[in-house]
C-alpha cells in the first residue's frame, strides 16, 4: 500500500520533461565525490595491480595479469589468506556470540546497566594500537601479568606471541575482545525492540524456561540485527591489522600474516606497489562479497514488518 | 473449564493503589466483564489472574485450586491481547499450533530438523493438525493458516490470536481489549461473533474492557471498577436499570444519565424547581439529593405538577432517535433526552416540559450512593379533596 502511495507523488514541474539536465545537476556534486573519494582510488588500484610499478620509479609498465600468477605462485600469500580466513572464523562466531550474550545478560539485569554498557564498549572505542601496546606487556613471556598468573595457578606459561601455534589465536582472542562490545550494543538495541507482549504470550502459551523463550521470540525476533552484526564483523575482521602490525609483524614464520600485512609489507617495505595492488584486489572482492550478501539479504529483510 | 475466585486482591505501583482488596466470584462457564474507566486497575486485575503480575496480597482461585503463587503457564488461562501479540516469524498455522507444541512436545521434538526424527514426534505433530484445523474451521480462518501475521489484516490477526487462545480447550479466556484495535463496524461485528463463540464454547470467559456498549453486549454478568474497586456486579440490565452509585449508573449508558439536584420539601416530597414528585427519601426536609433519569426515560409533557420545565438547546437527530439537549430552569447544567423520530419538529429555542415516569428515576445522595426512592402516595392529600 505504501508504493501506491509512492508512484502518486506528484511531478516537480523542473523534473517533468524528459532529458532535462536539472535531476543531474543536482545528483552530480555527490557524484563526482563519490568518483573523485570511493570509485576513483578503486579503479586506480585495480590498474596499479596490472603494472610493475614500484614506489618513487619514474615509469611502469603494463604487465598484464602477471601480479595476480605471481600471487598465486607464492606461499606467503595462501598463508595469508589461509590465516585472514581462520581469524574471520574464529573471530566472527566469539564476537557476534559473546555480544549476544553480554547484551542479553546486561538486559536481563536491573541494575548497573550503564556500567556495564560502557565497560563492555570501551576496547571499541580505545585506539586498538594502544590497547595492542597493553596486550604487549599483559602476554610478556617473562614479567606479563597474564604468565604470571598462570605460574601462580600453577599452569605452563606461554611463549604466547613467538610460539606458531598460539600467536593466530592470541590475536584472534584480542580481535574478540576488541570487537564483541559493538555488536553488544547492537544486539541491545534489538532487544529493546521487542515487544514485552511477545514475552507475555509466551508466558501464557506454556513457554516456561528461558531457553524456550529464547528460541521462541527473541533469536528470531534479532534476525535482521544478527545478519547486520555477523556481516560487519567479518568486515571488521577481514581488515584486522593494527595488532598484527604491533604485535607480531606478520611472525613468527608467518604464522600471523593476514592479507592487509601482505599488502602493507609489499606495498610500503618493499615498493612492490603494483603486487601491493594485486593483493588489495582479493581483499577488496572478499570485502564486496560480504556487502554483497548483506545487501541482499537486508533487501530481502529478515524481518516481519 | 472452571469457575474463578478473586480473593481480595491487593497491589500497589510504588504508592499508588492499583487494586485495594478486589473480591469476585466468576461462575465456571459465565461471561463476566470487568469495565471501567482507563486507569481503574481491571487490566491490572487480569494480569494478575493470568499470572503475569504478581499481587501483593490476596489469592486466585481456579476450579477451586489456589493458583495465586503459580506462574502463568501452569494456570491453565489463555490470554487474547489487545495488541494480539501474535509470533510475526511464525504463520498462523504455527501461532495457533503453538500453545500445544509448548504443551505436547519436549525440548528435544520441538527443535527443527532433528526434532522430526525423533520418535513420536511425528505422531504428536498430526494431531496438533488436527486440532488446528479444527480450530480454524471454528473461526473459518482456513484460508489464512500459511500466512505470516504481516500478511493480515487487523479482524484477521484478532481472530488467529482468538485460535491461538482457542485451541487448548483452557480453565478460562482472559481477553484484554481485544477489540479496541478494530474499526467500529468490525467491532460491532466480533461483538456478536464473541458472544456467539462463548455459547458454543461452553468456557469462562473474563472479559476486559472500557468500552460499556461491549460490555452491555456480551456478558452474563458486569463487573464494574473504579479507582481500585468493584463498585457493583450483576447483569447487564439490573446495572443498567439499577445501578447501586451514581458512578456505575454514569459510566453505563450512552448518552450518560441526566443528574440534577433535587430538594426535599417540608412535607417530604422531592422538590426540582417548580416540578414537584410523589416520591420521598429518609432524609429531612432541605436537604438536597441527586435525581437521574435515563435519556429514553422522560417524555414530553406539561399536564402534571411533576413536569420540568426547559429550553431546547441543541438537538442531534440520529434517524431512528432524536437527542434533545434540554436546559431546565431548576438544573445548572443540560439534561439529554431520547426521543422518536416522530418529534422532529421539536426547534432549538422550543420550551417544553419533561415528565419522569416515577418508577425511572434513580435516587442518590451527595456521595452517589444509591438512596431507596420512597413511594409518598397522596399521605398528606386531604381524602375528601
Amino acid at each position: 500500500m505504501a508504493d501506491a502511495a509512492l508512484t502518486y507523488r506528484p511531478v516537480h514541474p523542473v523534473f517533468a520533461t524528459r532529458g532535462s539536465t536539472m535531476p543531474y545537476l543536482l545528483a552530480g556534486p555527490a557524484f563526482l565525490l563519490m568518483l573523485a573519494l570511493l570509485i576513483g582510488p578503486v579503479l586506480v588500484v585495480l590498474l596499479l595491480s596490472f603494472t610493475d610499478y614500484q614506489l618513487g620509479a619514474p615509469a611502469f609498465g603494463f604487465i598484464g595479469i602477471d601480479n595476480y600468477r605471481e600471487l598465486a605462485g607464492e606461499r606467503v600469500f595462501w598463508k595469508s589468506l589461509g590465516n585472514t580466513l581462520a581469524y574471520v572464523g574464529v573471530v566472527v562466531p566469539g564476537a557476534v556470540a559473546l555480544g549476544l550474550g553480554a547484551a542479553l545478560l546486561i538486559e536481563s539485569g536491573r541494575s548497573w546497566r550503564a556500567f556495564y554498557r560502557a565497560i563492555y564498549f570501551v576496547p571499541v572505542m580505545a585506539t586498538l594500537i594502544a590497547m595492542a601496546i597493553a596486550w604487549e606487556f599483559m602476554l610478556h613471556p617473562q614479567f606479563g601479568l597474564i604468565n604470571l598468573t598462570m605460574k601462580a595457578i600453577g599452569l605452563t606459561p606461554q611463549n604466547w606471541l613467538n610460539e606458531p601455534n598460539l600467536a593466530l589465536w592470541v590475536l584472534a582472542t584480542i580481535g574478540i575482545w576488541q570487537g564483541f562490545g559493538f555488536n553488544m550494543v547492537l544486539f541491545m538495541a534489538g532487544l529493546v525492540s521487542i515487544p514485552r507482549h511477545l514475552y507475555e504470550a509466551a508466558e501464557m502459551d506454556g513457554a516456561r524456561t528461558a531457553w524456550d523463550r529464547f528460541c521462541l521470540i527473541t533469536w528470531p525476533m534479532l534476525g535482521p540485527v544478527t545478519m547486520f552484526v555477523v556481516v560487519i564483523s567479518a568486515i571488521r575482521s577481514f581488515q584486522v591489522f593494527d595488532t598484527v602490525h604491533a604485535l607480531t609483524k606478520g611472525g613468527p614464520v608467518k604464522a600471523t600474516e593476514v592479507l592487509l600485512y601482505t599488502m602493507y609489507a609489499e606495498g610500503f617495505e618493499f615498493l612492490r606497489s603494483g603486487y601491493a595492488a594485486a593483493v588489495t584486489v582479493v581483499f577488496l572482492v572478499f570485502v564486496l562479497i560480504l556487502t554483497a550478501i548483506k545487501a541482499r539479504v537486508l533487501d530481502r529483510r529478515v524481518h516481519y514488518g | 473449564m472452571a469457575g474463578v475466585d478473586i480473593e481480595q486482591i491487593r497491589k500497589s505501583f510504588g504508592s499508588t493503589d492499583v487494586l485495594k482488596g478486589v473480591s469476585l466470584a466468576i461462575a465456571d462457564r459465565e461471561f463476566m466483564t470487568l469495565v471501567g474507566p482507563s486507569g481503574c486497575g481491571k487490566s491490572t486485575l487480569l494480569r494478575i489472574i493470568a499470572g503475569l503480575e504478581r499481587q501483593d496480597s490476596g489469592d486466585v482461585r481456579i476450579g477451586g485450586k489456589s493458583a495465586g503463587q503459580r506462574r502463568s503457564a501452569d494456570r491453565d488461562l489463555a490470554m487474547v491481547f489487545q495488541s494480539y501479540a501474535l509470533y510475526p516469524h511464525l504463520t498462523a498455522a504455527a501461532n495457533i499450533a503453538l500453545p500445544l507444541t509448548m504443551r505436547r512436545l519436549n525440548a528435544w521434538q520441538r527443535l527443527p530438523l532433528l526434532g522430526r526424527l525423533l520418535p513420536g514426534t511425528a505422531a504428536v505433530r498430526h494431531g496438533i493438525a488436527a486440532d488446528v484445523s479444527r480450530v480454524a474451521d471454528v473461526l473459518r480462518i482456513g484460508h489464512l493458516l500459511q500466512r505470516k501475521p504481516a500478511q493480515l489484516s487487523g479482524g484477521q490477526r484478532q481472530r488467529i490470536a482468538l485460535g491461538r487462545a482457542m485451541v487448548r480447550n483452557p480453565a478460562a479466556f482472559l481477553m484484554d481489549e481485544p477489540l479496541s484495535n478494530l474499526d467500529a463496524k468490525l467491532r460491532e461485528h466480533m461483538r456478536t461473533e464473541l458472544a456467539q463463540l462463548h455459547e458454543q464454547l461452553e468456557t469462562t470467559f473474563i472479559y476486559v474492557t472500557h468500552d460499556q456498549a461491549e460490555a452491555m453486549t456480551m456478558s452474563d454478568r458486569i463487573a464494574v471498577m473504579m479507582e481500585g474497586e468493584i463498585l457493583q456486579v450483576a447483569a447487564p440490565d439490573v446495572i443498567y436499570t439499577d445501578p447501586v452509585d451514581l458512578r456505575v449508573a454514569e459510566f453505563i449508558g450512552s448518552p450518560k444519565i441526566n443528574v440534577v439536584p433535587a430538594t426535599v420539601d417540608i412535607d417530604g416530597r422531592l422538590r426540582v424547581g417548580a416540578a414537584r414528585f410523589d416520591l420521598t427519601v429518609t432524609l429531612p426536609p432541605g436537604n438536597v439529593v441527586r435525581l437521574a433519569f435515563r435519556p429514553e426515560a422522560a417524555e414530553l409533557d406539561t399536564s402534571t405538577a411533576a413536569t420540568m420545565a426547559g429550553r431546547i438547546t441543541f438537538r442531534e437527530n440520529l434517524g431512528s432517535d432524536l437527542l434533545v439537549h434540554v436546559q431546565l430552569d431548576a438544573a445548572p447544567d443540560p439534561v439529554i433526552i431520547r426521543l422518536p423520530p416522530r418529534q422532529r419538529g421539536l426547534r432549538e429555542n422550543d420550551r417544553i416540559g419533561l415528565l419522569v415516569p416515577q418508577e425511572q428515576i434513580l435516587l442518590f445522595d451527595q456521595e452517589g450512593r444509591r438512596l431507596p426512592a420512597l413511594p409518598r402516595i397522596a399521605m398528606r392529600e386531604p381524602a375528601y379533596g
